[in-house]
């Protein structure tokens, strides 16, 4: 009784596989650009952390020369459909990481650059990367409660 | 026979064994841990590497520079002082407005505009440098300044409030506009 009456719930959650497909491409191609752009500018994009005054430089440096590979990874994971889920965990992560620096930069009124698609990008911290950012992490959300279906 | 038949296509979509969330756990730290190592061989390699465990690398904030305010600015335009203003944003942003008679030299990549610009012979013509940069928080010129301090061009200012003061207090301006 209980599985009867929990089936149609599952149901009306559920995803269409198309949509799953798409929106599993979309955050992997998103994150792939993203991670692409900034490992061509390593040196600029720890200071480009730097300017959210969030952590100590050494680990602004450390974040630097791993976040944007970790980006990538995740960005081609998605895009294969190879460990959708662990993909899925990451890419949640990554912009719940996101959005707290976006969130409290504009908190404590910092206009700064975002480098959110590496330091060529001109965009600015405000309330249209937050909105972006939320976008994607809805997005890595849908993901990861329904992208396994989708894994081989 | 017939209480039977529904059930086996339920016993078919769950026989597909599922990762656990440890096994998805341990396979996202699998990939961090593969991208770190990755991101530390590519440093490595680089020809400008990020220094890792350096407290003052690009990973610090810069000292705040000292700023002289638009209208002092526009009073040090107006005097017979030698003042040479130099736009620290992007190029395309430079393009489309930029103060009247400043030099484009954009704070990412700076050296290398230090050097294609002859700087270090231009400066040395002018009593005074104003750097402008977006806003007034502008840890970019911050670190422009502190490069030029380095190399014993002492007379640099970053303007309160950059571009949005200079504009705001009616200084002329090349370009469109904004």
């Amino acid at each position: 009784m209980a599985q009867a009456a929990t089936a149609p719930l599952r149901a009306r959650w559920s995803l269409k596989p198309a949509v799953l497909l798409l929106l599993r491409l979309a955050l992997g191609a998103v994150l792939f650009y993203a991670g692409f752009l900034k490992l061509r500018g390593g040196y600029a994009f720890a200071e480009a952390i730097a300017n959210f005054r969030m952590l100590p430089a050494q680990a602004n440096q450390l974040l630097a020369v791993v976040l944007p590979w970790v980006e990538v990874s995740t960005g081609l994971l998605l895009v294969f459909g190879v460990w959708v889920r662990a993909a899925g965990v990451l890419a949640t992560l990554l912009f719940l990481a996101f959005l707290v620096g976006i969130g409290t930069a504009l908190g404590r009124g910092l206009d700064i650059e975002c480098g959110c698609f590496g330091t060529g990008d001109a965009a600015r911290v405000g309330f249209t990367a937050l909105a972006f950012d939320l976008a994607w992490l809805v997005t890595a959300l849908l993901v990861l409660r329904f992208g396994a279906r989708a894994e081989p | 026979m017939t209480s039977s038949a529904p059930s086996a296509p339920a016993l078919i979509v769950h026989a597909r064994p599922r990762a656990t969330w440890r096994t998805e756990c341990l396979r996202a730290a699998a990939v961090v841990a593969v991208s770190a190592l990755l991101g530390l061989a590519v440093n490595l390699l680089s020809s400008r590497p990020v220094p890792l465990l350096a407290s003052d690398g690009p990973g610090a904030l810069p000292e705040r520079a000292e700023r002289i305010a638009a209208a002092a600015l526009q009073e040090l335009l107006a005097s017979q002082k030698a003042v040479l203003l130099l736009d620290v944003r992007r190029e395309t942003v430079f393009a489309a407005a930029h103060p009247t008679g400043a030099v484009s030299a954009p704070s990412d990549g700076f050296e290398a505009h230090y050097q294609r610009l002859d700087l270090s012979n231009r400066l040395l013509a002018f009593e005074e440098i104003v750097l402008v940069c977006e806003s007034d928080d502008c840890p970019s010129a911050d670190r422009v300044a502190k490069f030029l301090k380095e190399l014993q061009h002492t007379h640099v200012r970053v303007l309160y409030g950059g571009w949005n003061a200079y504009v705001q207090t009616g200084l002329p301006v090349e370009g469109a506009g904004r």
